[in-house]
């Protein structure tokens, strides 16, 4: 199994979202401590801050590369994993 | 409540309100994943928040050396409530009034030196927090926990010659700096004990090393606490 197959069964939505949140939440741990700078938020935004933000990035940057791996032209690109949206052509012409 | 931050930090909060707005707009919009999208979301996802991450990162260990920071556990408030008051006469509070320890001064005196000295700080304030949350300290009372909790290791005279070098000629002209000089360097008599240069706070080791002064004054006092010996000859 190549690697441009495994990047194309993840899901590229959910990765995103999931970096949108995971950044969000390490933003607010971080900005908390430069507001109240007492040893449990500076903690936090040194340690949780940090992951959350490395999660988010590493998140965005799998989701890019799926972009790009299922991107239609990208050489032996595959097909991308949402499913094509439904024809609107009646189905009793059959 | 914003009155200690810093112009950096204000840059930091910016930023991060820059990254959390495009954050948001992402999600509520969903545009597709083109070039500017990919583009945006690389400013908002990552360079703006690594941005904020290191900021904050320099900001704490900024804020770690400050003696509000170390105030802010109440274990220690009747430490920086003596090293703040300006009839005091204790060694703290003299060198708090000095401008090179300022604000800074429990960093300043009680940070290891040399190599990994930092780092090795830092582990031990890390090592504090822990004892607080975990410890038992968050539940003592102030005046148990002045009685009960010591530093980790002798203080080093090393802190001490970071400034007083012992190398001038009125350091070398007292009799006790002479016929202690061995003990000095090898840190079996200390600079801060009772008898020479301490002790550092009017209440330092009391109750076992050294004898108990009457009172311990509330960090709400207004007033100075006396000294509980003699400051430098």
């Amino acid at each position: 199994m190549s690697l441009r197959s495994v990047l194309a069964r993840l899901p590229q939505g959910l990765l995103l979202r999931t970096a949108c949140y995971t950044v969000l939440a390490a933003l607010a741990v971080m900005s908390y401590s430069i507001v109240v700078p007492k040893p449990l938020p500076v903690i936090a935004a040194m340690s949780i801050g940090h992951v959350l933000c490395v999660i988010g990035f590493v998140c965005f940057g799998l989701a890019v590369l799926i972009e790009m791996a299922t991107r239609p032209g990208a050489r032996g690109s595959l097909p991308p994993t949402s499913k094509p949206a439904p024809r609107s052509e009646p189905a009793s012409k059959a | 409540m914003l009155s200690h931050v810093t112009p950096v930090g204000y840059l930091c909060l910016v930023a991060a309100l820059g990254s959390a707005a495009i954050v948001i707009w992402y999600l509520v919009k969903k545009p597709a994943l083109g070039v500017t999208t990919k583009l945006t979301l690389l400013f908002g996802v990552g360079v703006l928040p690594a941005t904020v991450a290191i900021a904050s990162t320099t900001l704490g260990m900024q804020e770690t050396t400050e003696r509000r920071f170390c105030g802010s556990c109440h274990v220690m408030q009747g430490h920086t409530w003596n090293a703040e008051q300006a009839a005091s006469d204790s060694l703290a509070a003299r060198h708090a009034r000095n401008p090179f320890f300022g604000a800074r001064n429990c960093y300043v005196c009680h940070a290891d030196y040399g190599m990994l000295g930092y780092p090795m700080t830092k582990l031990n304030g890390m090592k504090h927090v822990w004892h607080y949350y975990f410890g038992g300290y968050k539940d003592k009372p102030l005046d148990r926990a002045i009685d009960e909790i010591d530093l980790y290791k002798a203080y080093d005279n090393v802190n001490c010659r970071q400034c007083h070098s012992g190398t001038l000629t009125h350091f070398k002209s007292i009799s006790d700096h002479q016929s202690l000089e061995k003990e000095l360097s090898k840190n079996e008599v200390s600079c801060t004990s009772g008898g020479c240069h301490g002790f550092a706070h009017p209440f330092s080791k009391f109750g076992k090393k050294a004898p108990k002064p009457s009172t311990v004054k509330p960090p709400s006092a207004t007033s100075a606490a006396p000294p509980a010996s003699g400051g430098a000859p």
